[in-house]
């Protein structure tokens, strides 16, 4: 669905307002070039997962859109928080990648399993013609993870939307699979937008912050710059809320 | 204040090893966070130490003393362990009031009359007020749970305070609250601290010493101080570097 | 005064929310609770509003239908219907109150205990379980009662001996689940004994469950008196029994219907406001 002047990729948020029996989402606002990569972050009530089904035409039963626009140019494809519950774990991976691919591109069984192998390549599972039959509780956290990736784009999407895909997988399969986003992206030239709670795992994959409190957003800007100069109050309580490391070689400084 | 010991310790269940030979020393009044990723054996560890799981082989010390698998009332006790998820570790049906006042009376820490006056001494310790004494767990938010159940944890004057995870489940600006809060309680009640945490960035706030454990195994044992700037070994090295940082990169647009 | 604290800081108000305060907003518990009390007050009065005396029996004044004298009509033998469904009431309530009760209590005990200690002693238990599930429910009722014998105690012992399955299988699945939880590790880890961790933390959040069950097995109980009764095993005359009445009536009943169809009626009448406080305290109970 593109617009015309609108390239592909790109994702216009306009006033958008989610309620269920109150308001959730509080008239947001955003735009997201084509190529980019968006960050949202914000503690639980913020508004930040809504906003993401919002976009993808998703919403919870009982919350609706009663007012503002979506405009999303192009396919959009979703990679969820937790592995073992967006995998059906009665399906083996490979015919559930092969199933969202028939879905997408309209194929027989035979190209999409083919295509599900070549996507099993490019999320980097080690084995994959054997991972093909294996099913979700046969593979590990991060393992399984890379399949709701592949998943993902089977369905040959412009824009991808993140929410917390690495909450729930420990901290060295994070860095990989984070790894494993930012390289897709610039392979395959998507738009991104990533939510989390975590400030210094969106610093990692985004160039552009959103920060959201109980459904509004209450700043935004270039994400270094965000962090070095915080502009809002709610901003500088959760940059100060993460704790200090002290960097590997230095003198005992804390950050 | 007591000190705490692991010893050669080994927990398998079947052909699963979860703990394979750790040896660890806590001195009185000391901290040190467990850290290590999922697998590594660190919560079986925990419970272990608090007396939930049995030891396949080797011991765990309190204060020198070898700890039963049946541990006794006082045993009991002296070691005790605050869960990792605030919405199912406290009884549901009970309020905090009965829920404190059982273990007070239990353990006969106060007279019947002065069962009140303790149990709004303990709140006040994890900074909440006393008229939250006569409310049910569900009435409060997961940080204000986490706090009652530190505040359960001291009614029954522990020497040993075992932390499974206790912030993971809670919102980040909650997190540095509870933190503090630990910190300053072992400051203040001189509490022996064993902290679990897949999170560093938490260890470094609240511990003066760091293991890390992978794969049922114990990598290595250091100093707050120094493990973060240079850690020995190459599987701590490679957790540290894992962490994502504030001050990182991030990639151009 | 909301239930939700406000602040961050524990600093709010925190209402006090009682069983009570519960209650009053489940209007399905204060129907069921009204409707049975009517049931319950009505039955014990017996004595003071009943019109005639249940027993008294009159040949010419027989199968007359309701009137002012007789407000519900007589049955074969002249009895005032209205007076022996009163007593009847009295019967029936008191029987399946008390024979629910022994089994409620030996179904929670078996299904704690089975549910926390486990092993050998939950594998036998769960094989008797499975025993008398096995057995159709009538079949066993009625042969303990052929054995026992007729009447009021062939009734208790029956239901004793079976009755106690539906509490043990819910409570043990609710033990069972709730013992790996948390809290429960905190009560042992605490210092407390099994006996107070069973007794004082475990009981109460099964309790619930098995109460609305309880609802539902008085009904099943009082069901069961009555279709012994309409099979002559039950309740013997002359104490009367809606049951006996039923069966009393079937001769006439297309002729003089309300015979059977009255006591009938009274019996689903207990049934209904016996559902509805089973599923009002089912509310009222129910933790966020």
């Amino acid at each position: 669905m593109s617009e015309a002047g609108q390239a592909i990729g790109a994702v216009e948020v306009n006033g958008l307002v989610l309620e269920a029996r109150g308001p959730l989402v509080k008239d947001v606002s955003f735009d997201l070039a084509r190529g980019e990569s968006l960050g949202i972050v914000g503690e639980s009530g913020s508004g930040k997962s809504l906003t993401l089904r919002a976009i993808l035409g998703l919403l919870p039963a009982g919350v609706t859109q009663t007012s503002g626009s979506i405009t999303a140019a192009g396919r959009v494809s979703m990679v969820f928080q937790d592995p073992l519950t967006a995998l059906d774990p009665l399906t083996p991976v490979g015919k559930q990648v092969a199933e969202a691919s028939r879905f997408a591109r309209h194929t027989g069984r035979g190209p999409a399993m083919a295509h599900a192998l070549e996507l099993f390549r490019q999320v980097r599972l080690p084995d994959p013609e054997t991972k093909l039959r294996q099913y979700p509780h046969q593979l590990s956290g991060g393992q399984r993870q890379r399949v709701v990736i592949a998943m993902a784009l089977a369905t040959d999407p412009d824009i991808l939307l993140c929410d917390e895909p690495t909450t729930a997988l420990d901290v060295t399969v994070q860095q990989q699979i984070l790894t494993l986003l930012e390289s897709l992206r610039r392979d395959l030239g998507l738009s991104m937008i990533f939510v989390s709670h975590d400030l210094a795992v969106v610093k990692q994959v985004c160039s552009r912050l959103l920060v959201m409190r109980s459904g509004e957003i209450v700043e935004r800007g270039d994400i270094a710059a965000v962090i070095s100069n915080p502009q809002h109050e709610y901003t500088r309580t959760l940059l100060d809320a993460v704790l200090p490391l002290p960097r590997l070689g230095s003198a005992g400084g804390a950050l | 204040m007591s000190s705490i010991e692991v010893r050669d310790a080994h927990v398998t269940f079947g052909a699963t090893t979860a703990v394979a030979g750790v040896s660890l020393m806590v001195p009185s009044g000391g901290s040190v966070g467990i850290v290590g990723e999922s697998g590594s054996g660190k919560t079986t560890l925990a419970k272990a130490i608090v007396g939930q799981q049995a030891l396949t082989s080797g011991a765990i010390l309190l204060d020198g003393v070898e700890l039963a698998s049946r541990r006794t009332t006082e045993q009991r006790r002296a070691i005790q362990m605050v869960y990792q998820d605030p919405y199912s570790s406290l009884n549901p049906r009970m309020t905090v009031r009965q829920t404190l006042s059982e273990l007070l009376l239990a353990h006969k820490i106060v007279p019947r009359g002065g069962v009140a006056q303790r149990s709004a001494e303990l709140l006040e310790m994890v900074r909440l007020d006393a008229d939250a004494l006569d409310a049910f767990p569900h009435q409060f938010s997961g940080g204000q749970r986490q706090r009652i159940a530190i505040a359960r944890a001291l009614s029954v004057e522990p020497l040993v305070l075992v932390a499974d995870e206790p912030t993971s489940a809670l919102d980040v600006s909650v997190q540095a609250t509870v933190i503090e809060l630990l910190a300053r309680l072992k400051r203040e009640l001189g509490l022996t601290l064993v902290f679990i945490s897949h999170d560093l960035a938490v260890v470094n706030a609240v511990c003066d010493t760091v293991a890390v454990m992978n794969r049922g195994e114990l990598v290595e044992v250091a100093p707050t101080s120094t493990f973060f700037t240079s850690p020995k070994d190459p599987y701590s090295c490679a957790l540290l570097e894992a962490v994502p940082r504030l001050d990182s990169e991030s990639p151009t647009p | 005064m909301s239930g939700l604290p406000i602040a961050t800081d524990g600093s709010a108000r925190i209402a006090r929310q009682t069983f009570f305060t519960r209650a009053r907003r489940s209007p399905t518990l204060i129907l069921g609770i009204i409707m049975l009390g009517l049931l319950v007050v009505a039955s014990a009065l017996a004595p003071i509003i009943a019109t005639h005396d249940p027993a008294a029996q009159s040949l010419t004044g027989g199968l007359l239908p309701p009137s002012f004298e007789h407000l519900l009509g007589t049955d074969q033998l002249g009895r005032d219907i209205f007076s022996r469904m009163l007593f009847a009431g009295q019967t029936d309530l008191r029987i399946a109150f008390l024979a629910a009760l022994t089994p409620f209590v030996t179904g929670i005990v078996l299904g704690l205990v089975s549910g926390y200690f486990g092993g050998w002693l939950d594998y036998v238990i769960g094989r008797i379980v499975d025993t008398v599930i096995a057995f159709p429910f009538y079949v066993i009722v009625i042969s303990i009662v052929f054995a026992v014998g007729a009447g009021e105690t062939g009734i208790f012992v029956a239901f004793a001996l079976v009755g106690w399955v539906g509490y043990a299988r819910v409570v043990r699945v609710t033990t069972t689940a709730m013992k790996s939880s948390a809290w429960v590790a905190a009560a042992r880890g605490g210092g407390l004994s099994h006996a107070r961790v069973i007794l004082r933390h475990l009981l109460p959040n099964v309790l619930p469950q098995a109460v609305v069950l309880l609802m539902s097995e008085i009904i099943a109980i009082m069901v069961a008196v009555v279709t012994l009764g309409y099979l002559g095993l039950g309740i013997q005359p002359p104490t009367p029994d809606w049951g006996t009445m039923i069966s009393d009536g079937q001769t006439f009943v297309t002729t003089k219907w309300w015979i059977s169809t009255i006591p009938g009626l009274a019996v689903i009448y207990t049934g209904i406001s016996l559902s509805l406080v089973g599923d009002g305290l089912g509310d009222a109970w129910r933790v966020k």
